[in-house]
């Protein structure tokens, strides 16, 4: 209760000093205004603006319309699947782990060490974990050794340098990331919960039904709304496990060859898809943001 | 109070995760230190005297601590700031994180490229690197911020800048023997993560063709498989090293920090 | 056979013992106050009860049946935490009927319910709300509900009130008095605040350590501390420590003052220790028998109704309370007063009980 009684006030008492909007303190966020608006915000204004005009300057949707394009399409089709299938595989497995190091009581150094992992991992992303997954599931990786004596065999076509091998490999980012999103919220959970609902006659899974998986939820789902935005933008690890068949799976592949080499003969197209990409991506960080802004509400204490 | 017995289930939630985390590592590891006359642990000897790896690492170190002092220089003072005068900015300063999230490298890069096309930073090989730098800090900034600003939480700004403006001091004594002191640990975190993206990143490097370290190492991967899987390895296990590290200095200081403003 | 009863109830933690040994026999209907510092078992016992934690040895009876081993959502007690522990994701009414959903009531019912008890906190409109929404006196109010919707054999409360401020602290205490008393439900309290359970309960288990040290009426407990420990606990009791100086005759002798007491002093001898209310000594009396003690006036007190005046004697200090009547004469700093007091308001202290 002490910090709920020093955190009010002082909101309070800062929403006073300010009745403009705009004050001179404002001066000492441009060096970071500034950057951000050279580095981050223009160039992402110029592609929305290059994907919405035609070579001469002049505002058309064409650019977009060509997305229709089968092969985009395809890809399009394709990196959505993979998106929302290792947001669930990374969801429950990650889930699962989550709640074992918090509610589950796994002992306090496992915890630690599964955080600091989680850290790293969630950012193996790219050529090492490409390089571990060839080490385990290539033609003579390590699986396949260990299996040589029963004379099964995993084909690295199916199940590495193709749809199902993205979906392999995004997985194992995807755990951890889902752990850090959610081992905050599952903290969150307070244990006196749980002794209340047992008070009032309810038994463990009826305590998670009406209390602990809708307190969860809204974390739950910003979390799954980041891991398909997460899978959706990589570039690097489908680009170095698949290659150049990458264009059919995922389309940062085909973005970045549009850029490079031009591929579809049309230059506006790169900024369209671009574009595209960008509005995707944005919803499903919205989703995230709300859930996230929902999740906050309930949990704050007192008025 | 006591402590709740562990429950059996989640011993088996670890272990799948466990096997789906580790399994890859296990096998890189082992691809690293076997060639078709035994184990050998040539590759991790080897990599460090292959030419090139030596200047694209300290490429990238060089690169790495620059986009440090850089986001330090330029992170630190805006969240001290905002937290202590503009806290309603906050949600604002925040959405901004979460921006290099909605546009990812690849079309961060393409953005870069475009908006700058015609000027000096396209157009030479030190425009590039700026280019770089730009980019390193634009992709670990969130990061970076939200270490930032859990650490000014934790040290409860407001109270410590008053009692430091009553005892005379000016703005450059603050933060310099004041703040920077308490945050020391955010910074490192801070740095930490920033230096393991810097050097993991691979996208930006490449498309403005910069010598780094990420596309040294899928270039070395077509010609030494083997060194370039064990250099995976090592800088995973550097990583994660120097994360538990930072961690285990983080609690004692956390400890010593809460004891003081508590007392 | 008395509606709950604790035979022995020892815990451990390890190798901490948080509750040595625990006897206690509650009737129906009883209001019963643990009272006691942190960390002196009261809460742990109460969680026993509850069915959070098993006791190391003992049982624990409810109304003959040995509940001991009883898992905690089958005892049918209700509890009240600390924070309230209202669950967030529901309304005020959803809170309430939880242990009637759970069990699987119907709808008409659990509005009905929740209807009647929302009428018994006197939050009526409040059905809706959100506990974010609610004050925290509010939010006490709605966990009181919820835990008496179910119709609880046993009502708990784990130092309710402590997180409240002091105003809503003591109108929420009479509030839950007068409902417990209007239900007729079995209470125990926990707290630390030696004035809320001197106030609502009809009996008050003094705890230190792990041990009980005293049980009884709140006058009692005030009135006739037994141990050191109830003594300097409660109230603002003056404890001195004073020298035998006739056994037989039951004088003590006080900072080198003799003073006669209505205990006898049989088996003690050396030092003991006493204990003086400060309203019952008066300043500067008629000289009319009894006790009588010269001192200097230290500090004067303000507090309100009541005006305290610190005296000293040689090394001791003596609180001296008297009502802040209009006319009163207050002495000086420095001044030397008499004060006077009858034999039967000294009392003779055992040690605390012992291990």
């Amino acid at each position: 209760m002490a910090t709920t009684t020093t955190v009010q006030p002082l909101k309070r008492k800062r929403a006073n000093d300010f009745a403009i909007p705009f004050s001179i303190d404002w001066v000492g966020l441009l060096p970071f205004l500034a950057f951000v608006m050279v580095f981050l915000i223009l160039p992402a204004w110029s592609i929305v603006q290059r994907a919405l005009t035609d070579g001469s300057g002049a505002v058309t949707l064409n650019n977009l319309l060509n997305l229709s394009n089968p092969t985009i399409a395809q890809a399009y089709r394709s990196t959505i699947l993979v998106s929302i299938l290792t947001s669930i595989s990374g969801g429950v497995i990650g889930a699962g782990l989550a709640w074992a190091i918090t509610v589950g009581n796994l002992p306090a150094w496992i915890r630690n060490a599964v955080l600091s992992f989680s850290g790293v991992a969630a950012n193996f992303a790219g050529l090492p974990l490409v390089f571990a997954f060839v080490a385990l599931l290539g033609r003579v990786g390590l699986l396949n050794q260990l299996l040589r004596p029963t004379g099964v065999a995993i084909d690295p076509q199916t199940f590495l340098y193709g749809f199902w091998g993205l979906v392999i490999v995004y997985t194992y980012f995807q755990i951890p990331l889902l752990v850090l999103i959610m081992v905050p919220a599952l903290d969150g959970l307070r244990r006196e919960w749980v002794e209340a609902s047992q008070n009032l006659g309810a038994t463990r899974l009826q305590y998670w039904r009406y209390v602990g998986v809708p307190i969860l939820m809204p974390a739950l789902l910003g979390a799954l709304a980041l891991l398909f935005a997460n899978a959706f933008s990589t570039y690097v690890t489908a680009s170095a496990l698949l290659g150049a068949v990458g264009q059919t799976f995922a389309i940062t592949i085909v973005v970045a060859n549009q850029f490079r080499t031009d591929t579809f003969g049309d230059p506006g197209l790169g900024y369209a898809l671009a574009f595209s990409m960008i509005l995707v991506i944005a919803i499903t960080v919205m989703i995230y943001t709300y859930s996230r802004n929902r999740a906050e509400r309930w949990l704050r204490r007192t008025v | 109070m006591n402590r709740l017995r562990t429950a059996p289930l989640a011993w088996v939630l670890f272990g799948v995760a466990f096997v789906y985390l580790v399994l890859p590592l296990i096998a890189m590891l082992w691809a690293s230190l076997t060639t078709p006359r035994g184990f050998t642990l040539n590759a991790y000897i080897e990599v460090f005297r292959t030419p090139g790896f030596a200047e694209a690492l300290l490429f990238s170190v060089r690169s790495g601590l620059i986009t440090i002092v850089l986001s330090t220089a330029l992170i630190v003072p805006t969240a001290y700031w905002v937290h202590l005068r503009l806290p309603h900015l906050r949600p604002m300063i925040e959405f901004f994180t979460l921006i290099p999230l909605v546009i990812p490298p690849i079309l961060l890069t393409f953005g870069l490229i475009r908006f700058f096309n015609g000027t000096p930073l396209t157009n030479s090989s030190d425009g590039l690197y700026v280019l770089l730098l730009g980019g390193y800090i634009v992709i670990s900034f969130p990061f970076f911020y939200r270490s930032i600003d859990a650490g000014l939480q934790a040290i409860n700004l407001r109270v410590l800048t008053e009692a430091a403006q009553s005892l005379g001091a000016g703005w450059g004594t603050i933060l310099w023997n004041v703040i920077l002191p308490n945050l020391v640990v955010a910074i490192l975190n801070g740095s930490f993560i920033t230096f393991s993206i810097v050097l993991g990143e691979f996208t930006i490097s490449s498309l403005l063709s910069q010598p780094a370290f990420s596309p040294y190492m899928l270039d070395l991967s077509y010609r030494e498989a083997d060194q370039a899987t064990a250099l995976s390895i090592i800088s995973f296990a550097f990583t994660w090293l120097s994360i538990v590290f930072i961690s285990i200095i983080g609690n004692r200081r956390a400890g010593l920090a809460r004891q003081a403003l508590t007392r | 056979m008395t509606f709950l009863t604790l035979s022995h109830v020892r815990k451990e933690f390890g190798k901490a013992v948080a509750v040595r040994s625990f006897d206690l026999s509650i009737d129906r209907g009883e209001f019963v106050a643990f009272l006691g510092p942190s960390g002196c078992g009261k809460t742990t016992v109460l969680r026993m009860i509850a069915g959070f934690e098993q006791p190391t040895s003992g049982t624990i009876e409810l109304q003959g049946k040995d509940i001991t081993r009883v898992p905690a959502n089958r005892r049918n007690i209700g509890m009240v935490f600390q924070q309230y522990a209202l669950f967030p994701n529901m309304t005020v009414t959803d809170n309430i009927c939880f242990g009637l959903k759970v069990a699987g009531a119907s709808r008409t019912d659990m509005n009905q319910r929740a209807a009647e008890m929302l009428d018994i906190i006197g939050m009526k409109e409040f059905g809706s709300r959100f506990p974010s929404q609610l004050s925290g006196g509010q939010q006490q109010r709605v966990a009181l509900a919820r835990a008496l919707a179910i119709r609880p054999q046993v009502l708990l409360l784990d130092e309710p009130l402590s997180a409240l401020d002091a105003k809503i602290r003591m109108s929420l205490r009479q509030e839950i008095r007068s409902i417990q008393r209007q239900l007729g439900i079995t209470t125990i309290f926990v707290t630390h605040d030696q004035e809320e359970a001197l106030s609502i309960a009809d009996r008050i288990v003094v705890m230190n350590r792990g041990l009980v040290e005293q049980v009884g009426s709140p006058r009692d407990i005030y009135n006739q501390p037994e141990t050191q420990f109830v003594a300097s606990f409660i109230g603002t009791l003056n404890v001195m420590k004073a020298a035998v100086a006739d056994k037989a005759g039951g004088k003590v002798a006080l900072d080198g003052q003799h003073i006669q007491t209505a205990d006898s002093l049989e088996g003690l001898d050396g030092s003991v220790s006493i204990a003086l209310r400060p309203e019952s000594i008066a300043l500067n009396p008629e000289l009319n028998g009894g006790n009588h003690l010269t001192a200097t006036v230290d500090e004067i007190y303000f507090l309100g109704s009541v005006v305290r005046v610190r005296t000293r004697l040689q090394e001791q200090y003596l609180n001296v309370d008297t009502f802040n009547n209009p006319g009163l004469v207050l002495p000086a700093r420095g001044e030397s007063v008499t004060l006077g007091f009858t034999p039967s308001a000294v009392k003779v202290l055992q040690d605390h009980a012992g291990v």
